[in-house]
């Protein structure tokens, strides 16, 4: 027993000695962590500020450590130029070195990377494989580019009702590219069964979003009610819209409805479109 | 009078009134050559207004950096002719492409080119935008030189290529540090028609406007 309560005072001591190293262990990695999160967040400022030379110098040493965040971002810097000559083949260096910690963001970069074969080795298949994870995460844009390489058969064998599904998936989160997509592909039949109903609901959704060519094709499907309830008034603001991104047929649509629609109609379909903000 | 007769009569009486349409209608082609060229002094305020733009915009105080280049992309696009580099960019392959493929092409070609340039004049901290010069160019185009400095890179030299489309100066062809933008795309453009097809095209230019952005703090 003795020798028990001795083991166990030793026990015990040794069991503080250990929650004392624990605790002060936890406490300095969690000062480190936050250093490093810190310093990330420095870099982050600079960046956003334009300073992309000081962005590099807080990130490098933190992406040489291993900080898959920093790595990702270096990444960027290379990709976009910014600071440095363009350099997509050391973006995908970075964000190999991230997306192999499991970085979601620097899988999908790499996954397009490997799709345009800029600065790599085409790869349709392994870009494939990669948004397949980066979708299932929920990124938007991964559902949009897997959901197009199936309809088109790209990398794999055509499949256009997984395209379409995960197509759908981008668009129920609000990707403006889907949803024009989505629009199309029921205006057109094409993967589903036509219809131009749910074709001009897209149409609005993207057009609201600030896709130019929703702004287009919905100015004459609600100056007609083609699909949705006719409404000449918000067909000259969706036409003043695309007048604006330079499209000439909506610029003749416009100046049609102008002839037809009374004045108020006119100013308040301008003063709209004037003030019309992407959501 | 003979029909023959008649008809030499009657092309005397017009041959001096042909000459005369005709010496007026090549007087107003030279005039409507000279009218349609953007004029030098035009040009580099043109230029030079779009630079304090590059220099201002995407470095304001007003959302973040992505926000702000958006702001900048869309007035930088309002002075490209985007229809026109485009269909030159694709060359002859731009006749085999579907009107739906025509319209998503030059979607992708005009975000990817906006993309590619606003972060490339815009944005760095501390940097200076100067004209250099203008000059007439080839009939219908006028050529501007300008430099970027500052902003901790290295000064770089960026032409534009001015012409009057639908009766407003608008680009048709930059330039950054000798490269043009036209020809290098032209040439890649080109050989992934012939490898991928138009779908594959349009794939890679999917990929390039489609990447995230830099990642915040959480």
């Amino acid at each position: 027993m003795r020798a028990s309560r001795h083991d166990l005072t030793i026990n015990s001591r040794s069991g503080r000695a250990a929650l004392v190293f624990a605790a002060s262990l936890w406490l300095s990695l969690t000062a480190c962590g936050s250093n490093e999160d810190q310093a990330f967040g420095r870099g982050y400022a600079a960046y956003q500020q334009g300073d992309f030379k000081a962005a590099m110098g807080i990130w490098n040493p933190l992406a040489e450590a291993g900080d898959a965040r920093a790595q990702y971002n270096l990444g960027m810097i290379y990709y976009e130029g910014r600071g440095v000559p363009r350099d997509v083949a050391q973006a995908i260096l970075l964000w190999r070195k991230a997306a192999d910690q499991g970085h979601l963001r620097a899988r999908h970069n790499l996954a397009l990377a490997l799709i345009s074969g800029e600065g790599s080795q085409q790869d349709y298949a392994a870009a494939i494989d990669s948004l397949k994870i980066t979708a299932k995460a929920g990124f938007a844009n991964s559902q949009y580019s897997l959901g197009k390489m199936l309809l088109e058969g790209l990398g794999a064998a055509r499949d256009e009702a997984a395209g379409i599904n995960y197509i759908s998936m981008a668009a129920e989160q609000g990707f403006a590219k889907a949803q024009y997509s989505l629009a199309k592909a029921y205006r057109d039949g094409a993967g589903v069964q036509k219809n131009e109903e749910t074709a001009a609901m897209w149409f609005r959704k993207a057009a609201e979003r600030g896709h130019a060519g929703a702004h287009r094709n919905l100015a004459p499907r609600l100056a007609e009610g083609k699909g949705i309830a006719r409404d000449e008034g918000a067909a000259l603001k969706w036409a003043l819209i695309a007048a604006s991104q330079g499209m000439n047929e909506a610029a003749q649509l416009a100046m049609q409805l102008r002839k037809s629609l009374p004045a108020d109609q006119i100013a308040k379909a301008e003063m709209e479109a004037s003030i019309f903000h992407p959501e | 009078m003979t029909p023959l007769k008649a008809a030499l009569r009657g092309l005397c009486v017009a041959a001096p009134l042909m000459m005369v349409v005709l010496g007026l209608t090549a007087v107003m082609q030279a005039q409507a050559q000279i009218a349609s060229r953007v004029e030098t002094q035009q040009a580099k305020k043109f230029i030079s207004d779009l630079g304090a733009q590059a220099i201002y915009v995407p470095r304001s105080n007003n959302g973040s950096i992505e926000q702000r280049e958006a702001i900048f992309r869309e007035m930088l696009g309002s002075r490209f002719s985007m229809p026109f580099i485009g269909r030159l960019v694709l060359g002859r392959y731009w006749q085999s492409a579907t009107p739906d493929q025509q319209e998503e092409y030059l979607a992708l070609f005009s975000e990817f080119v906006l993309r590619n340039y606003a972060s490339m004049l815009g944005g760095y901290s501390g940097e200076q935008f100067e004209v250099l010069s203008a000059i007439e160019a080839g009939k219908k185009d006028t050529l501007i030189t300008s430099r970027i400095s500052g902003g901790g890179r290295e000064p770089i030299g960026v032409d534009w290529r001015l012409r009057m489309i639908d009766e407003r100066p608008q680009i048709i062809d930059i330039s950054v540090g000798g490269v043009s933008m036209s020809i290098t795309q032209r040439e890649e453009y080109a050989a992934l028609v012939q490898r991928y097809g138009i779908n594959g095209l349009l794939e890679a230019l999917r990929a390039r406007t489609n990447a995230l952005p830099a990642e915040g703090p959480e």
